[in-house]
């Protein structure tokens, strides 16, 4: 690779699927992660003949691809604009038509994930004589490339003149409500990617493993949730990294004038949102494998340890190790919980436990 | 207006304030002390952020017993603001405009004031200490507070941007509002208009004229 190439790969390509990794996993997840394995290519074959046939989804998936397209170019162009990026403004030095392609390429780059889906339909459309279609879905994609490569061209040639695109640019103050739980989430999928999608894959993986082999003839769930409990004491991590983020950079936030109802609703939110793929796993095998009693009580018991471990940290602040120490003491108390078949009431105490401790060590108060 | 009784804050053995009773009436006030005295505790204990023993009271809204009316009327910046580097600046302001319910028009014009449209949608990761204090200045002015505690607001800021607080600090006195800030630079010396003093010593404050 050329020098050019090598650095528009580290600033752009590596920087930007990094940044978004949790972005892709949540539309893999949502894509491919609903079907079972089997059933995936009739399933997606079936989505494409539903996108050929029918112009309303047709129009669907072209927007979608827009959006993802629009999502591309903000990012590229914020980059462009940031101080730590000047130095790609001297790209147009290798010429015009050299500069003007090698964007090209990183736009295509960027689009790969969208190109690897119009693929088939293209491919699907032409052994269907959509000719139509075909040359439609080529046409909209080739113009996508060319217009995004053209606007990353022009904001290194021409610097700040983007910015008066509202479509590209938010409006300096938008009007929009934010929630707290958003940052919180943020803050996992951006600087915890990797740990994130490590326990979750691991969790719902053992989750799916265990429980697929369970069936009415042969059936005890508690060999399944001890082990399903060692990926929820893996969650300790995710919920120790998210406490510390609040305490580095999110300090302001104790400051705000929010009750105290309505802090503790951003984390059983946020830890909903964490806890949903092993929900949806659950839900997936409920009632084949795993009845509805035993499935409401892995939920439960997996939400409420999340809320109580979260709420531990309110009351005193633990190092690393100790934090450690403290989930392997839930551990043990959710082990008597499965052996006496009393999920469901161990996660009500945990859930009273999590939201008394929350209330009680939340500002701290001394005296 | 700010009311404190029986206020004590200790880190481990070591106390740093004991105040029994104190009252500050409304007006600009500049907090005075050696390093490591106790400054930026106190203001954060008067923001509501970390814990003390005793209460305070503001306008009558007392921080333990009546905590979002008295967060409501208070308003914070910190020294050395730190925040996540993947939000971006439109995501605090709107943010701190939902919780605060301040008009979104206040926000346009403390933006435009302090020369921030150009870079409030990108990710404060990408920003400069400078730009990240003034963030944290714009925060403190949204809504409608009765009291503005600025911890160091000076440090970082460029020339014209420390003449643009001056004046947003003399708009706000003139509305009525309180403000208590440090500094270790002379404040006195820069025209800014302070009517009292405020010195930490013996783990208590003195009011000086």
């Amino acid at each position: 690779m050329d020098h050019p190439r090598t650095i528009l790969w580290k600033a752009l390509i590596r920087q930007y699927y990094r940044q978004n990794a949790g972005f892709f996993l949540f539309f893999f997840l949502f894509f491919f992660g609903i079907v079972a394995p089997s059933q995936q290519l009739a399933y997606h074959y079936a989505i494409i003949l539903g996108i050929l046939h029918t112009p309303a989804l047709m129009a669907l998936a072209l927007f979608c691809w827009l959006l993802y397209a629009l999502k591309c170019i903000r990012w590229i162009i914020g980059i462009q604009q940031s101080a730590d990026h000047a130095f790609l403004h001297a790209l147009p030095l290798v010429g015009r038509i050299r500069a003007y392609r090698l964007l090209l390429e990183i736009q295509i780059i960027l689009f790969l994930p969208i190109l690897l889906y119009a693929l088939p339909v293209v491919i699907i459309a032409c052994i269907q004589a959509i000719w139509s279609v075909a040359v439609l879905v080529i046409c909209f994609i080739v113009w996508i490339c060319l217009i995004s490569a053209m606007l990353y061209w022009y904001e290194l040639s021409y610097p700040g003149r983007l910015i008066r695109m509202s479509l590209l640019h938010r409006e300096a103050a938008r009007k929009e409500y934010i929630s707290y739980w958003s940052f919180l989430l943020r803050g996992l999928v951006t600087q915890h990617k990797a740990l994130l999608a490590g326990i979750k894959l691991f969790g719902c993986g053992i989750l799916y493993l265990l429980l697929k082999i369970q069936t009415s003839a042969d059936y005890d769930i508690r060999m399944p949730f001890l082990i399903f409990s060692v990926a929820l004491l893996g969650h300790g991590a995710l919920i120790y990294e998210t406490r510390r983020t609040e305490e580095e950079n999110l300090l302001f936030y104790r400051s705000m004038p929010v009750p105290l109802l309505k802090r503790m609703l951003q984390y059983m939110i946020f830890y909903f949102l964490v806890f949903l793929p092993e929900i949806i796993t659950i839900g997936w095998l409920m009632p084949d494998h795993i009845r509805i009693k035993d499935a409401l009580g892995f939920v439960l018991a997996g939400y409420s340890t999340l809320l109580l471990l979260n709420s531990c940290l309110f009351i005193v602040s633990l190092q690393r190790s100790e934090f450690i120490k403290l989930s392997l003491g839930v551990f043990g108390i959710l082990y008597f919980g499965v052996l006496s078949d009393d999920l469901i009431l161990l996660s009500g105490f945990f859930l009273l436990t999590a939201g008394s401790l929350f209330i009680r060590g939340y500002y701290r108060k001394e005296g | 207006m700010l009311e404190f009784s029986q206020l004590e804050k200790s880190y481990g053995s070591r106390r740093i304030f004991s105040i029994p009773s104190w009252r500050l009436d409304e007006g600009a006030y500049w907090l005075q002390g050696p390093n490591g005295s106790g400054k930026t505790t106190l203001l954060r204990i008067i923001a509501g952020i970390i814990s003390f023993k005793g209460d305070i009271r503001l306008g009558g809204h007392s921080l333990r017993h009546d905590p979002i009316a008295y967060r409501r009327a208070v308003s914070w910046a910190d020294a050395e603001p730190r925040y996540p580097a993947f939000l971006t600046g439109n995501d605090l302001l709107s943010f701190y405009l939902s919780v605060k319910k301040a008009p979104f028009s206040q926000a346009g014009q403390l933006i435009s004031a302090f020369s921030m449209a150009a870079y409030i949608s990108t990710r404060i990761g990408s920003w400069s200490d400078g730009m990240i204090k003034k963030l944290s200045l714009v925060l403190a002015f949204l809504g409608a507070p009765s009291l503005i505690v600025l911890d160091e607001p000076l440090v970082t800021l460029d020339t014209a941007t420390v003449q643009l607080l001056y004046e947003m600090i003399r708009d706000h006195r003139g509305q009525g509002r309180s403000l208590l800030f440090t500094s270790h630079q002379d404040l006195a010396m820069l025209s800014l208009p302070i009517d009292r003093k405020i010195f930490i010593r013996d783990q208590t404050l003195e009011t000086l004229l």
